[in-house]
């Protein structure tokens, strides 16, 4: 049995991350949260997830800041941002490299078949 | 909007106005003052310079001025401009000399309602002229406090209409905000619920407790939205009561502090009361006030990091105005403070502070409207409330009522 594919949810909400890491890992992934914006990147270089949902609204740390830093160092991983400011613009995010952008309240079926479509299954 | 003589019944026969005549000579003024009485009811007055007339004009209440236009001193051009200057506000007939129609044209040009020429059928004609003048003032009047009258009601509906529209604005932003705050707890329920259901998890096993707690919180927070909702919408239609009585505040700081103890305690924080030195009675509904302080409390044990202090001080407070005896309730924490920045909007309704680990405790969420509610109350008992703080130290949150005497 290959190893599953990892994923890490960042976020300081701490029902919408449980919510969507229950939903996520149901799907066979293995979830990592991190609630500090701060250690994104270095949870990032020592997990080595296959994907990262982001929630944008990170305190302290301005999210797009964190996204392109991720962006910088590991060009190829898939990155889905969600967002509870309703202002905020797909289309920068996308320019960022996002692979995938969510509103909250996000529909967390809706953000699993993005991950699948993204990196295919969790097995 | 034409305003006519005839819609505001002002074309009738001049009646006991006053008449100020300005003519040295006695023939003339004798002349006139028997055309004017013979034809109108009129009363009129002398005056043989036009020193003399501008003094008159400016004790009495005139109707109009008739002038002469040449008399010793100042003519009547130079009394026409006096009567400008000194804003008095009478309509004025010029009697100019045959030949002279130069100065009737500037006398008309400087404001003089109306002139007559001095030649032998002007005595006949005057009574005709005066009646005209006085009905082409009164209506000029009229179309003047008419015109101002609509220019300060269309300002006063412009002025309405502005702030209908902030008015409108407010609301909207209101429900759009009421609205972001029902979305997230409600989809929180029903992911919960979808997981469940989906059989994702199991509601015998420690995960699915975990998961149905977020429910249970999301659902308890939608209650606390709720009634603070409607707390506040009482507040703001003053349909609030406050059943105000005599009550010791020792004892509903107390019960305050009570109900809010378990809280405290789970965070690690120390919850103390300084109570005051004497009894102190206020006049004031003890649940709305007990309202206030566990909400400032509950704030305070928000933004205060595990193993901090929260006192809630009771002390004697003389408002110097207007003096009144009063009590100064504080309630002061060791947290994380609030940044002058952010203070003055606090009280702001929907206003918060993002604070660290927001998820962590989701029963202590705030709906933005607690604030509000505690300052509305605060104001129903003729109290103050305001806050003081400095980042990284913490903040006290302070509000006054009366004593009862």
């Amino acid at each position: 049995m290959s190893e599953k594919k990892k994923i890490l949810i960042v976020d300081d909400e701490e029902d919408f991350a449980t919510l969507s890491a229950v939903r996520i890992e149901e799907a066979g992934y293995e979830v990592y949260t991190e609630s500090d914006g701060e250690k994104v990147l270095d949870r990032v270089r020592q997990i080595r997830p296959d994907l990262v949902v982001l929630d944008i609204m990170l305190l302290g740390v301005d999210g797009l800041t964190v996204l392109k830093k991720i962006k910088k160092e590991m060009k190829d991983l898939p990155v889905i941002v969600v967002t509870g400011k309703a202002i905020m613009m797909s289309e920068v995010f996308t320019m960022e490299g996002a692979a995938g952008f969510f509103k909250k309240p996000a529909d967390l079926k809706a953000l699993v078949k993005r991950i699948q479509e993204l990196i295919g299954n969790g097995h | 909007m034409t305003v006519t003589a005839v819609d505001l019944g002002i074309r009738k026969k001049p009646e006991g106005e006053k008449i100020l005549l300005i003519e040295d000579n006695p023939d003339h003024a004798y002349l006139v003052r028997k055309s004017i009485s013979e034809a109108l009811k009129s009363q009129v007055d002398m005056a043989g310079t036009g020193e003399e007339g501008i003094a008159k004009l400016k004790s009495g209440n005139y109707d109009l001025v008739i002038s002469d236009f040449n008399l010793p001193g100042m003519d009547g051009m130079e009394i026409l401009q006096m009567v400008k200057e000194f804003n008095i506000d009478v309509p004025f007939i010029m009697l100019t000399g045959q030949g002279d129609e130069k100065v009737a044209v500037s006398a008309m040009k400087l404001g003089a309602y109306n002139y007559v020429v001095k030649d032998d059928v002007c005595y006949t004609i005057l009574p005709r002229v005066i009646s005209e003048t006085l009905t082409k003032y009164r209506a000029d009047k009229e179309k003047e406090r008419f015109e101002r009258e609509i220019r300060e009601k269309s300002e006063a509906l412009e002025k309405a209409n502005q702030e209908l529209k902030k008015l409108d604005e407010l609301k909207s932003e209101f429900i759009s905000s009421v609205s972001h705050e029902f979305r997230n707890p409600l989809n929180s329920i029903r992911e919960s619920v979808e997981l469940v259901l989906d059989g994702v998890v199991n509601a015998n096993e420690e995960k699915g407790r975990r998961i149905l707690e977020i429910a249970k919180t999301s659902a308890e927070r939608l209650t606390i939205l709720v009634n603070d909702l409607l707390d506040f919408s009482k507040l703001e239609a003053g349909k609030m009561k406050m059943e105000k009585e005599p009550a010791d505040i020792k004892r509903i700081v107390q019960d305050a502090v009570d109900s809010m103890r378990p809280l405290a305690e789970k965070k690690r924080l120390k919850l103390e009361i300084v109570p005051p030195t004497e009894k102190i009675v206020v006049f004031a509904d003890p649940l709305r006030i007990i309202q206030v302080l566990t909400n400032l409390i509950s704030n305070a044990i928000k933004f205060t990091p595990e193993d901090g202090r929260i006192d809630v001080i009771a002390e004697p407070f003389d408002d110097p105005k207007p003096p009144v005896q009063k009590v100064k309730v504080s309630v002061k924490d060791t947290g994380i403070g609030i940044s002058l920045e952010n203070l003055s909007r606090i009280f702001e309704r929907f206003e918060q502070v993002k604070q660290p680990h927001r998820g962590k405790t989701p029963e202590l969420q705030g709906t933005g409207l607690g604030l509000s509610i505690c300052q509305e109350i605060v104001k129903l008992h003729q109290g103050n409330i305001w806050a003081e703080s400095e980042l990284g130290k913490g903040s006290t949150f302070i509000f006054t009522l009366p004593r009862y005497r």
